[in-house]
């Protein structure tokens, strides 16, 4: 299947073509192939739309941005200068294909999470963090970390938190399953911390 | 039948009054009229305060809902969302967080799973399951009625729904109040205040988008987060029987009205010694207090610290750090923890 082929199927899930390119994508559609890729977009459009979490698409955003940034890497083909680009239409194609390619790293980070689901928690290289290590970097900067402190009184405080943390998820599991409960059971661990050094 | 229906028709009624004329018809119909609105206030006649926390409890333990709301405690604000199921397996629950850190909980009846992803932790709490009985309710919201004055403040509208107000207010300083929105229709609890005895605001949630639903599909618990490359922490804790020869701990002191409901064993991954749970409650607060053998080498810090509305206190005995953790006021924890004794 050829790149514009390709462009063609992710721009028709995204609704992006007007009806007769679409009807010509329909027969384009007996292939085998182009079927697959189809289902395949659909599945990634379905899950960047409605069915990953806030973090997760701005991740995909991010990725995507990146990717846009490097067409060279991961892109499909830069247009060739003597082909007329119809007005916008051609970079908002670029950035579908990209942002697909940013969901199938996603996709690979959510197998990654139901092998964990199925058994014991695996050390997995997430494919986001294979083909953009300096993303990864930033999605995994721990916060809680106060810079002036001391690699060891930053160890300190987290076992304190942790300690704290747990007698707090203890506590809220028996006022959950005691009497009244007044409010729903572990706000308080999700809430975000108090500000370091307030 | 719409607005404007209703309009037309009082039109023609009034109308129809003026050529038959007279005031005193007139004066009749507006009377009949006033008769019926009061019948129909009267269909939802106020209910008894403690029936309706009783029927709060029943219904959350019946019903499917999932909703957005507002977490506010000490000038922080957090918007999360919360799914919640009820099955033969009894409750699911799932609440993320949609601001600041994606923090989120999934719990069932045996364990809680916390994802931390500001730490890069997983904590999992497993328990035995707690059986739940509603056929406790009553007597125990009974006894409270010595500690607490409980009324209803009157209605109001939260996530767009009616609800009433249910004011409880502590009878000494030892306890907080809280003021309860429960849903007219449901029962289900829409929205939270928790006050001191002067009625100073510490902690706040209330629903702003709320729906029962009668299906929740299970891919709405599934955590978000994948927790991949992340520290696990696994815990458990069992009620246990005490052998003889253990090392036990009891309050001393402790409120009117407080006993100790339950005693839980806990192991955990990174202490030496298995942590002793101990519970207390009045029927409606709740103190926990945590006894663990710490190694010498480690320092900790002691004193009081809280989160959101629940207050704890830290102090050191020989070397076992004693934890008291409620949802009280900070000099209840103070005296929870140094009241507590060990049998040696």
């Amino acid at each position: 299947m050829n790149e514009q082929k390709r462009e063609q199927l992710s721009a028709l899930v995204d609704d992006e073509l007007s009806h007769e390119t679409s009807s010509a994508i329909n027969t384009l559609l007996e292939d085998n192939e182009a079927k697959e890729t189809w289902t395949r977009y659909h599945l990634i459009g379905d899950s960047m739309r409605g069915h990953l979490p806030e973090r997760i698409e701005d991740i995909a955003d991010n990725v995507s941005q990146a990717i846009a940034l490097q067409p060279t890497i991961l892109a499909p083909q830069k247009e060739s200068p003597n082909r007329k680009s119809p007005g916008l239409m051609k970079p908002v194609m670029g950035f579908a294909i990209a942002a697909s390619v940013a969901a199938v790293a996603i996709f690979n980070v959510q197998q990654a999470k139901q092998i964990q689901e199925r058994g014991q928690p695996v050390i997995a290289q997430s494919s986001i963090a294979t083909s953009q290590p300096s993303l990864a970097t930033s999605i995994a900067t721990p916060q809680l970390v106060n810079q002036q402190a001391g690699q060891a009184q930053v160890y300190q405080a987290i076992n304190v938190d942790y300690r704290l943390n747990r007698y707090l998820v203890n506590y809220n599991e028996y006022r959950a399953n005691t009497g009244v409960s007044t409010m729903p059971p572990h706000v308080r661990m999700v809430a975000s911390e108090p500000e370091p050094n307030k | 039948m719409s607005q404007s229906q209703i309009n037309k028709q009082n039109l023609l009624i009034l109308v129809s009054i003026e050529e038959l004329d007279k005031t005193l018809l007139s004066r009749f119909l507006s009377l009949l009229l006033m008769l019926v609105s009061a019948t129909s206030f009267a269909a939802d006649q106020t209910p008894p305060a403690q029936q309706l926390i009783r029927q709060m409890s029943e219904a959350n333990h019946k019903l499917n809902y999932e909703g957005i709301f507002i977490y506010r405690r000490q000038g922080k604000m957090d918007t999360m969302r919360i799914i919640h199921k009820v099955d033969e397996n009894g409750i699911q629950e799932r609440i993320v967080s949609l601001t600041g850190v994606a923090r989120e909980i999934i719990r069932d009846k045996n364990s809680v799973i916390c994802i931390l992803p500001d730490d890069e932790s997983v904590m999992v709490e497993k328990s035995t399951p707690r059986q739940f009985k509603i056929s406790q309710l009553p007597e125990q919201i009974s006894n409270v009625s010595e500690y607490y004055t409980f009324s209803i403040a009157g209605q109001d509208r939260v996530a767009n729904r009616p609800a009433w107000i249910v004011d409880i207010v502590p009878k000494d300083d030892y306890r907080y109040g809280y003021q309860l929105w429960i849903d007219l229709e449901s029962k289900l609890l829409l929205r939270s205040e928790l006050k001191n005895k002067q009625g100073v605001l510490l902690e706040q949630f209330f629903f702003a988008k709320f729906q029962i639903i009668k299906e929740i599909p299970d891919e709405w618990l599934k955590p978000e987060i994948s927790g991949v490359g992340y520290t696990w922490h696994y815990n458990s804790s069992a009620n246990y029987p005490v052998h003889k020869g253990d090392v036990s701990w009891k309050a001393t002191w402790m409120p009117d009205g407080f006993t100790m409901s339950d005693q839980d064993r806990q192991n955990v991954d990174k202490s030496l010694m298995p942590v002793e749970h101990l519970m207390y409650s009045d029927g409606l607060a709740t103190v926990s207090v945590f006894v663990e053998k710490l190694d010498e080498s480690v320092k900790i810090v002691t004193g009081p610290s809280s989160k959101g509305g629940v207050n704890t206190f830290s102090t050191m005995t020989d070397s076992y750090l004693i934890t008291a953790v409620g949802e009280v006021p900070r000099d209840t924890v103070k005296l929870f923890a140094k009241s507590i004794v060990s049998n040696k």
